[in-house]
């Protein structure tokens, strides 16, 4: 079944991102959802499906509080930061055969709060991930090599070392998503501007990562409503249209070792498939929102979406392209590295408001066409093709 | 070096693997029916799907196939900077380790290390890594 262009986004919405708060991941994520599907101008009893994170809630949970009755569909994606965006495709599927109707997908977490407890206040719930679980707490951990940071720089050596790609390639990414946060309200660092000078002063976290190459760490939610194209057109906001989808795995998806081609991520499998739905090139989109935990893993999805052969990327990042006013405009809003962390559904959000012309300063002119894309649990891929 | 508790896996087949090197002899899953060495372990060979497979020592001599200098400390127990290493096996088989004492200055891709055994406490031994002789 193809289901390009059957089904659209018509609601978004999000929490105020910030590094400390008393609310729970479960309490940010009801806000959200609640003002998504008012922003869509709806209501609970209207959505029948529900894609939560695999952390933190369940659709039951959220069904309950929302005051949902009907819920036709549940589904939970375990591909860490990618999970957001294969929710897109999940809920675009199963509104197109016809499962669900309206389906929100929610994200939130205490990105910031829940690794720094209080004292005395200890986190209500655990986050609860299991995927990889056993590779890094029997393998990585023994090590020293406990966080995401450590992991994609062994990606992020061999790459460079191989195609000799300079660190002014990572910068670039720095630079556009901070440049772009200065126009973003919501963003957390709207006030903190960086220059390629700033960047290369900064310390080391994990070779060849400095701090500025390094997400931020909030706490916050957002919420997408998906229904029907059909629905979509008797509804108030003008209807961002899902072109095309898909997911990917690397081989094997639980060692980020093992592979045979480090680079051959699951973006690489996805993005072919979710260009060939939607009948466009990837050179066809106006704008890009990129997952962007760290520098590198956007270097290395927009290679393997074709924007850059194989070790060319710094050529396609250079020059302003990826900036506003440049050819590919890249993370408008932010990004992780700039806005907020929240697994990349805040990128859905933000290339929605792209598409609907509401983004004022920091509009993308005659936005038309958009890829975004996620990335999670050691290099798992999705992405999204968007249109209005 | 990082002075982590050694590592106490759930998982049977992952405990086996660790204690396959304490008498520090580096040993990897091969699979009885086809020889393919595996790592990480696993319950069944990729290869032919046989279930069966004996704990093979290996050399342990390999080359560097990526690595990382970490500055931040992530954990009161852990040394930094520290080299963690991927190291690329001729068996086929890659493992991730740590190289104490070495800096990312004295490798790159490729560079010839061998396996070696530190003691974390009076009952295990981790297999680390150091420039090979």
């Amino acid at each position: 079944m193809n289901f390009s262009n059957k089904t659209a986004i018509v609601g978004v919405a999000e929490t105020e991102y910030v590094k400390g708060t008393e609310r729970t991941a479960v309490d940010m994520m009801l806000a959200a959802a609640r003002d998504a599907i008012r922003e869509a101008g709806l209501k609970p009893e209207d959505v029948d499906g529900l894609c939560p994170p695999p952390v933190y809630t369940t659709s039951e949970e959220i069904a309950a509080n929302l005051g949902i009755p009907v819920l036709r569909y549940a589904s939970t994606v375990h591909m860490g930061g990618a999970s957001p965006t294969t929710a897109i495709q999940n809920a675009a599927t199963a509104i197109a055969s016809g499962v669900a109707e309206t389906i929100v997908v929610v994200l939130g977490w205490n990105g910031y709060s829940a690794l720094r407890p209080k004292p005395g206040r200890p986190p209500s719930r655990k986050m609860g991930m299991t995927t990889l679980a056993n590779t890094m707490k029997d393998f990585y951990i023994p090590y020293g090599v406990m966080l995401p940071v450590q992991m994609y720089a062994w990606l992020a050596t061999r790459h460079k070392e191989m195609y000799n790609v300079p660190d002014e390639a990572m910068a670039e990414i720095a630079i556009a998503c901070r440049h772009h946060a200065s126009m973003n309200e919501k963003a957390f660092f709207k006030d903190r501007p960086l220059d390629m000078q700033g960047y290369m002063d900064a310390r080391y976290i994990s070779e060849p990562f400095r701090l500025n190459d390094c997400c931020l760490e909030t706490d916050g939610a957002c919420a997408v409503v998906i229904t029907s194209a059909e629905r979509a057109k008797d509804l108030p906001n003008k209807p961002v249209y899902i072109m095309g989808a898909a997911e990917g795995h690397p081989y094997p998806a639980d060692d980020i070792a093992s592979r045979e081609d480090p680079f051959k991520i699951g973006l690489s499998y996805a993005a072919e498939r979710a260009f060939g739905m939607a009948g466009i090139k990837p050179t066809d989109v106006d704008f890009l929102e990129v997952y962007d935990c760290f520098t590198y893993v956007v270097l290395l999805q927009l290679e393997a979406m074709g924007f850059a052969e194989r070790g060319a990327v710094y050529d396609f990042v250079k020059d302003g392209n990826i900036q506003l006013g440049g050819k590919y405009p890249l993370n408008t809003h932010g990004g992780l590295l700039a806005e907020a962390h929240c697994w990349g559904l805040n990128h859905v959000v933000e290339a929605t408001r792209q598409l609907r012309g509401e983004c004022g300063e920091r509009q993308v002119p005659n936005a038309e066409l958009c890829a975004v894309t996620g990335w999670g649990d050691l290099g798992d891929g999705s992405i999204a093709i968007l249109r209005n | 070096m990082n002075n982590l508790p050694p590592p106490k896996p759930v998982d049977p087949i992952n405990a086996e693997f660790w204690q396959s090197c304490q008498d520090s002899v580096l040993r990897f899953q091969r699979c009885t029916e086809c020889d393919t060495f595996r790592h990480l372990p696993r319950y069944m060979c990729y290869k032919c799907g046989s279930f069966d497979y004996e704990w093979a020592p290996v050399s342990g001599k390999g080359t560097i196939y990526s690595w990382t200098a970490t500055h931040q400390v992530f954990h009161p127990s852990f040394d930094v900077p520290s080299l963690s290493i991927i190291v690329d096996f001729p068996e086929g088989i890659r493992m991730v380790s740590v190289m104490p004492g070495v800096k990312a200055e004295q490798i790159e891709l490729g560079t010839e290390v061998q396996v070696t055994f530190k003691p974390l406490n009076d009952e295990f031994v981790l297999p680390v890594f150091e420039l090979a002789q």
